[in-house]
């Protein structure tokens, strides 16, 4: 009732599925986290960017989304990284362990420029 | 300041929002006003969650002071049964292995200066959470 409820929008760019996190990133959000993953994984994503609004409310239960993806991403051998988290959720990401493996980034621009690298590279 | 919440999950997000006011007001910076609404939103969902067990006819009272030295925030529910918080500082193990029992327990000891936990069989739990003004007055490790 009082939570922002999270929108998700999911574009592709430049090879990378690009996964829009809009609102709070609560319990209430694991559906359409799960669902947005699975999407485009389906579609063959190799790339994938979570791309945070700063200032967003981020819980405990959001973090345990995101590591269930991460686990996830890893068995897929996929690549995941986020853009837009505020300095205060990047320090949390870095604190959880979520950082080793999920690239954390200022900006989408930055995070796809850092996939093209590794595109070309691998 | 006190502040009387049904249990219902989303009005941890009022209560962080009026935290946050008095505790921009009282001078803290930036970064560990951040750092409070992190912790007040995890102890007010978990006193929701496992204090009261989401019933929205049960209450969670929080109540904040400030001195000189600190913020004081006392958030209280009508459980009977009080969490166990984990040691500071904080071992966050690897995370191949999904599971997100005590994350939220975690980031309340990791990011606040101190915590304790008192528990009445009479009227239920309460978890005391402190930020020094001064971070140099206390110990902030994460």
């Amino acid at each position: 009732m009082l939570e922002d409820e999270l929108t998700v929008n999911i574009r592709y760019r430049d090879g990378v599925a690009v996964i829009d996190l809009i609102g709070d990133v609560t319990t209430f959000a694991e559906e359409k986290i799960n669902n947005a993953y699975r999407q485009v994984t389906d579609k063959g994503a190799r790339y994938i960017l979570f791309n945070f609004r700063q200032n967003d409310y981020i819980n405990s239960a959001g973090i345990a989304i995101l590591i269930g993806i991460v686990t996830e991403v890893n068995q897929n051998g996929q690549r995941l990284a986020v853009s837009g988290l505020s300095p205060h959720f990047q320090k949390i990401f870095r604190m959880v362990g979520l950082a080793q493996y999920a690239e954390i980034y200022q900006t989408e621009d930055e995070a796809i420029s850092a996939f093209k690298r590794l595109n070309t590279i691998n | 300041m006190q502040l009387i919440i049904p249990s219902v999950l989303g009005y941890e997000v009022v209560v962080r929002d009026a935290v946050a006011s008095l505790a921009q007001r009282y001078g803290l910076p930036p970064d560990r006003i951040e750092d409070v609404k992190t912790v007040l939103c995890e102890a007010c969902t978990n006193a929701i969650e496992h204090g009261n067990g989401s019933d929205p006819h049960r209450r969670v009272r929080v109540s904040c002071t400030v001195s000189e030295q600190s913020l004081v925030v006392e958030v209280y529910d009508e459980g009977r049964l009080p969490p166990t918080l984990p040691e500071k500082p904080v071992k966050w193990l690897p995370i191949q292995f999904p599971s997100h029992h005590g994350i939220g327990l975690k980031l309340i000891v990791a990011l606040s200066d101190e915590v304790s936990i008192a528990n009445d069989p009479a009227f239920g739990t309460c978890i005391r959470l402190v930020f020094y003004r001064d971070p140099r007055s206390g110990i902030h490790t994460s």
